[in-house]
């Protein structure tokens, strides 16, 4: 975390990827392993961008997709790759000196066309293409927006296989190596453990850690902060 | 006369249902035995940790 900022560990309520690929070592550069997932884009905001309509919200602990093992190419796979979009979750703030909750949506990807979306109990018109950074906070009842200046995107192997900028694509490793021989009688379940440590960050202008839209502090960053693939069989 | 009429059109009616109903119950078991094999699954997990 930068110096000046402040961070907290929000309560997720759901997340969305746009893509997920495993790549057999460090050496694979991003597209040239399996690309297990890809979620729909569309050009109805004018470039190519995620169509949030179509994608996929799962919540904690949930299945956000399956596939048959058997369109799965057999091989080792080391490494996860997944390319985040959207997050809801709920944080902390502080406003006239009240301690309060309010929800966000957050989106991270390299860009999303959404029609419209829903923070909590409201819903926000949008009807246009939304760079890599923008939010919306619902907070009793009222809305606010904006857009984050920057997203930490977590790439251990970024000096053998790098992202491109804007990407959001988060690389996690496996403890043991992932091997599909192409001749399992029973499914595979792949848990992609995210970390949400200290991932809402705001420039933190009173330096108390606590996040005050309204005495100036504004949302820096709101990148997840890893990925840990996880194989139960 | 008119009674033997209806019992013959409603014995018309009652077979014709009963050869309606047959394919759509061979449909139902066909597709309950199709079966994809063994899959992949994806999971999420959204929680606080850090990582080495």
């Amino acid at each position: 975390m930068a110096a000046g900022n402040g961070a907290q560990s929000p309560v997720f309520h759901g997340m969305s990827s746009h893509y997920i690929e495993f790549a057999p070592d460090q050496w694979t550069q991003l597209g040239d392993g399996e690309i297990i997932y890809q979620g729909a884009e569309t050009t109805a905001g004018g470039a190519s961008a995620v169509d949030f309509d179509q994608a996929t919200v799962a919540g904690e602990g949930t299945v956000f997709f399956s596939i048959p093992l058997a369109d799965v190419t057999p091989g080792t796979y080391e490494w996860v790759r997944s390319s985040l979009t959207y997050q809801n979750y709920e944080i902390k703030y502080k406003a006239q000196g009240f301690n309060l909750t309010g929800r966000l949506a957050s989106f991270v990807g390299f860009n999303t066309y959404i029609s419209s979306h829903t923070i909590d109990n409201q819903t926000v018109t949008v009807n246009a293409n939304k760079a890599q950074g923008y939010w919306a906070f619902e907070t009793a009842g009222q809305v606010s927006s904006g857009d984050a200046a920057q997203t930490t995107v977590p790439n251990p192997i970024s000096s053998t296989s790098p992202i491109p900028a804007g990407s959001c694509v988060v690389t996690g490793q496996f403890a043991a190596p992932l091997t599909i021989t192409g001749n399992e009688t029973e499914d595979i379940t792949v848990v992609l453990s995210l970390s949400t440590n200290n991932s809402f960050e705001w420039s933190d202008s009173a330096q108390n850690n606590i996040f005050e839209p309204l005495a100036g502090d504004t949302v820096v960053d709101m990148g997840l902060r890893g990925l840990v693939p996880i194989i139960e069989q | 006369m008119k009674a033997i009429l209806f019992f013959a059109l409603g014995l018309v009616i009652l077979v014709s249902s009963c050869k309606k109903d047959k394919p759509e119950d061979d449909q139902t078991v066909n597709n309950g035995g199709q079966s994809q094999g063994p899959m992949l699954h994806l999971n999420t997990s959204l929680t606080v940790h850090k990582l080495v």
